[in-house]
């Protein structure tokens, strides 16, 4: 077979989006966000900003914390870019204070909160 | 008709017989041959975006997959799974980057969802888990912020340099 010289940046968008909505939201923004002018304003649409699964789900179901040094970053270096596009966040029960607390989000109408049940209220308090 | 055959022609010319249900999984030519009643053995289908080398490997693809089950429905809330890609499709696809995305330009215009599925896992595999700095070198892909730019950038992606 004759070798193609088409590269990932010659694909049109519609391509690029069917190849990114193979990959969480975080994992675009992690590894996209940056790359260049295109892949950066496609990484930053709100199809990869509005909703956001700010936790790790394993394959046994069990939900985890995002790595701290990562969930620091974003809070502090992602979100002032990213939260008036923000729609919809699920977040675990250790991050939910630092996340709701480090922005505002004025789009924000939906929230995934997987908490255990002793820290049920103290969820609650952050959004009421 | 089992074996009943049609003619599928590349953009370079070359001519391709192939099983009707075999190219019936690319919805395009299904619906040019249930539309325009195009079902003669004699009718050649021009596929003026898909080179010869391309289509064979489609037709390859397709021919292994004839008898799989329709692929579901794209449901957003499903979880993401790009490992789920078989061992067939897997050295199938054992092809050089070029080659892959024009498999993907071909499944998206010929519409077979099945190949468009596992060519897309496939890229976004390479994606997963790569920095930015990895994805340029990896698809060879030209840094085009001037350094001011970049250095915004840098900071505004610091928190996923450190896992």
């Amino acid at each position: 077979m004759e070798y193609s010289s088409i590269q990932l940046d010659d694909l049109p968008d519609e391509i690029l989006l069917i190849i990114f909505n193979k990959l969480n939201k975080l994992s675009v923004l992690y590894s996209l966000a940056g790359v260049n002018k295109r892949l950066n304003v496609i990484a930053h649409s709100p199809n990869f900003t509005g909703r956001l699964n700010l936790l790790r789900c394993l394959s046994d179901h069990s939900i985890r914390l995002l790595p701290k040094r990562r969930l620091e970053r974003f809070c502090s270096q992602m979100l002032p870019e990213i939260h008036p596009k923000i729609k919809w966040l699920n977040l675990e029960s250790i991050s939910i204070k630092r996340i709701l607390l480090s922005a505002t989000y004025p789009a924000l109408y939906g929230l995934g909160l997987y908490v255990y049940c002793n820290d049920i209220g103290e969820a609650m308090s952050l959004i009421t | 008709m089992a074996g009943h055959k049609i003619k599928l022609q590349s953009s370079d010319g070359d001519t391709f017989d192939v099983e009707v249900e075999i190219a019936k999984q690319s919805a395009t030519i299904k619906t040019m041959l249930e539309d325009l009643g195009m079902d003669e053995e004699e009718d050649v289908i021009p596929l003026p975006n898909v080179n010869s080398a391309i289509l064979k490997k489609v037709i390859q693809w397709a021919t292994h997959h004839k008898d799989d089950p329709p692929p579901p429905e794209d449901d957003e809330n499903r979880e993401k799974n790009t490992n789920d890609i078989s061992s067939w499709d897997q050295d199938f696809l054992k092809v050089d980057q070029g080659t892959l995305f024009e498999l993907i330009l071909a499944a998206n215009y010929l519409d077979i969802k099945g190949l468009l599925d596992v060519t897309c896992k496939t890229v976004a595999n390479m994606i997963k888990g790569k920095t930015p700095e990895e994805i340029r070198r990896t698809f060879n892909i030209k840094n085009d912020f001037t350094p001011q730019e970049e250095e915004q950038i840098k900071k505004e992606n610091e928190w996923c340099e450190e896992k």
